[in-house]
């Protein structure tokens, strides 16, 4: 135990003798680390974040998008780039609360990007078309003003309702309600404004400008919906309402077999799978980028220490004079790699915080360092250290006492 | 009552071992000595004053004479160049006493590099037999020989005496590295300022002359208190004054018990010694007494 104190203690005093060198040699070691903190912190908070909107939503909306295969975790869905599948016959059928008595409320959604012309500047924004239910299925309701009703849908009319960031973007600290936007040359009149709603990196409701469904169909020339988010009455009746959906919508497009559906129904917590399983598969491919750099760091380890080892081919022969035995030479050496990779790994952790901090300053990600992501750098750098200094350690290990004495 | 001088026992000590050299059983060495009158004398003075006078006087004096520190018999060693067999030592025989301070001169190829780092454990002969204080060391592990090493063999190099960027202190503490003794700072401390380097303790190699650097490595030669030290040509690089002082440190070491065996080419760097050992070609060809032991 004395021993490996004091190994210690002439480890740290060698490393330091070569400051410049064993910053550059942990070099690698501290970029494979601290990218792997960085992006599992970050993945770590886009994962919570999700998690958290996901479950404002509430445990009994489902959402009905296009393309198939989402709720059987096959990645992306069936082929996603065709256009939209679901159609404003789907929201009639769905809007049939005697044939579906599971459903509560139905809204479609279309959403397109456009530009608002406000005096003389013009705005990009995020146009949401949506039935009069929307509000109130998202359970976020209306500001001041009113939102939609049924008869505005139908009479297809040029009304909006903003969001409250939205507001300030077009009016400043004015009061909105009552005037007008023109939107793809066409005048909407302003009658409501929404509550403050949940943002995150993906989408800001906030930003958004709403509009009834059936206007947006037609200042877009759109038949076709982005999605449609449904209202079930009880949590008790999500299966029951996601079987019925399906067997409606299948229907509806002509489609025999469940299997081929160009649909799918998610519930919130289909959502949070398929969403995990994006960003898993995008942090899991980061990963070993990283993972890369640790092993290019790690031989980099083994060539700093195998120039150590010929350099103090001297030194060696001096301890084994004095009665250093083989195993202590190979202990010393490894002691000395573990401790470079140990070093770099604990500097990795640090920066890798510092750039999680930073990236989090730009994209509004909370980032996440767990106790486990810690250890595991810790772990993997340590690891690395032996794996890559047995080489060095080795060969030092097994030099001649007189030979390396005499070595020049 | 008898006065029985220091001198008066180191005779009859130096009759027992003669004779038990020579093949005498012990029963008729005690019949030559109670012959001589030897027995009335010590069994006159009483057991306990025969102890007293031996612990005061002679407790160097019986360790040192009884025993030989390193015997080594028809030792051998050889080199292969490719199919070229060199003989670096044809069967050397050699006693050193404990206490002893000894040269091994010869040019160089002589083999006397090769004897010393047989002698320090740092190289294993081709053949022949090897005691260190009384024990076989030729059939060793690697790890055993390093204890040996460790504990019992001090070493002085021509050159690369010092860890570098490492102090006086540190590298007098080396050897501790490797095998744990109380109170080990203040031992190397207490070394340090016997070899007048405590002003110097805090300091590192570079800032040393090479006299001090030589006494650095003495004192850590001597930090595990061996049986032997080693020194391969240790004025190797020191100019005429700073050797003396080498020297005179290495005399007042051996005083005081330790047993000292110097490589040297050098003549007058060897007549410091008490023995000569001269080495040709892998043979020893003369063994010279300058002093008693």
């Amino acid at each position: 135990m004395n021993k490996l104190i004091i190994l210690f203690k002439q480890s740290i005093r060698s490393i330091f003798a070569n400051k410049g060198r064993s910053m550059l040699t942990m070099l690698g070691i501290i970029i494979g680390i601290s990218s792997v903190i960085a992006l599992v912190s970050l993945g770590n908070g886009v994962n919570k974040m999700i998690s958290e909107q996901i479950s404002q939503l509430g445990a009994t909306t489902l959402t009905v998008v296009p393309g198939g295969g989402f709720e059987h975790g096959e990645g992306f869905g069936r082929d996603p780039s065709i256009a939209s599948t679901l159609t404003i016959l789907d929201l009639e059928t769905l809007k049939n609360r005697e044939a579906n008595p599971s459903i509560e409320a139905v809204s479609g959604m279309i959403v397109a990007g456009s530009i608002i012309k406000i005096n003389a500047s013009e705005i990009q924004i995020t146009v949401n078309g949506v039935s009069s239910e929307f509000f109130n299925i998202l359970g976020i309701g209306i500001n001041s003003g009113i939102g939609f009703d049924q008869f505005m849908i139908d009479s297809r009319q040029n009304v909006a309702v903003l969001g409250l960031k939205a507001v300030i973007d077009i009016f400043g600290q004015s009061n909105p309600l009552g005037q007008t936007v023109v939107l793809n040359k066409k005048e909407f009149r302003v009658i409501g404004v929404m509550n403050s709603a949940p943002e995150n990196q993906f989408q800001n409701p906030n930003e958004y400008i709403f509009i009834p469904l059936t206007t947006s169909s037609d200042i877009f020339g759109v038949n076709n919906l982005n999605a449609i988010m449904v209202k079930i009455v009880n949590e008790n009746e999500i299966e029951r309402a996601k079987k019925d959906i399906k067997t409606a919508l299948l229907v509806n497009h002509n489609i025999a077999n469940e299997n081929l559906a160009d649909f799918s129904v998610l519930s919130p917590d289909d959502l949070l799978s398929a969403v995990k399983q994006i960003t898993g598969l995008l942090s899991s491919l980061l990963a070993e980028i990283a993972g890369i750099s640790l092993v290019v760091g790690g031989i980099g380890i083994m060539n700093i220490m195998l120039v150590a080892v010929t350099e103090r081919t001297k030194e060696i022969g001096l301890r084994k004079a004095v009665g250093a035995k083989t195993s202590d030479i190979l202990i010393q050496f490894l002691i000395e790699s573990l401790l470079l990779t140990l070093f770099g790994g604990i500097a990795g952790i640090v920066f890798g915080f510092g750039i999680g901090q930073a990236v989090s300053k730009f994209i509004n990600i909370e980032p996440i360092v767990t106790l486990n992501s810690i250890f595991l750098a810790v772990g993997v750098s340590s690891g690395i250290g032996v794996i890559f200094g047995m080489h060095p350690a080795i060969k030092a290990s097994r030099l001649n006492p007189i030979d390396a004495l005499r070595y020049e | 009552m008898h006065q029985v001088s220091k001198e008066h026992l180191e005779s009859v000590f130096y009759y027992i071992q003669d004779s038990q050299k020579n093949g005498f059983s012990n029963q008729s060495i005690v019949e030559s000595l109670k012959k001589a009158g030897w027995t009335e004398v010590l069994v006159e003075l009483g057991f306990s004053s025969v102890v007293n006078i031996f612990s005061e006087y002679s407790q160097e004096f019986l360790s040192a004479n009884v025993q030989n520190v390193i015997e080594i018999n028809d030792v051998q060693k050889e080199y292969f160049n490719g199919e070229e067999k060199t003989f670096a030592l044809r069967g050397i025989k050699l006693q050193i006493q404990k206490g002893d301070f000894v040269t091994i001169m010869g040019p160089s190829g002589s083999g006397k590099s090769t004897l010393m780092h047989i002698l320090g454990l740092l190289d294993v002969p081709s053949s022949g037999h090897y005691k260190f204080a009384g024990r076989e060391v030729i059939n060793l592990t690697s790890s055993e020989q390093a204890k040996v090493r460790n504990q019992k063999v001090g070493f002085v190099f021509q050159q690369f005496n010092l860890m570098p960027r490492t102090t006086v202190l540190d590298n007098v503490l080396l050897p501790t590295t490797y095998k744990h003794i109380p109170e080990a700072k203040q031992r190397a401390v207490w070394i340090i300022e016997r070899v007048s380097l405590l002003d110097k303790m805090h300091h590192k190699g570079n800032q040393l002359s090479g006299g001090q650097i030589q006494r650095v490595a003495v004192a850590r030669a001597l930090m595990m208190n061996p049986e032997i030290i080693l020194a391969d040509e240790p004025t190797g690089n020191l100019d005429s004054v700073t050797s003396e002082g080498i020297l005179s440190l290495f005399k007042e070491i051996n005083e005081n018990g330790t047993t000292i065996i110097m490589v040297t080419h050098e003549e007058h760097i060897a007549n410091h010694a008490k023995r000569i050992i001269r080495l040709k070609d892998g043979e020893i060809v003369s063994d010279e007494r300058l002093l008693p032991i």
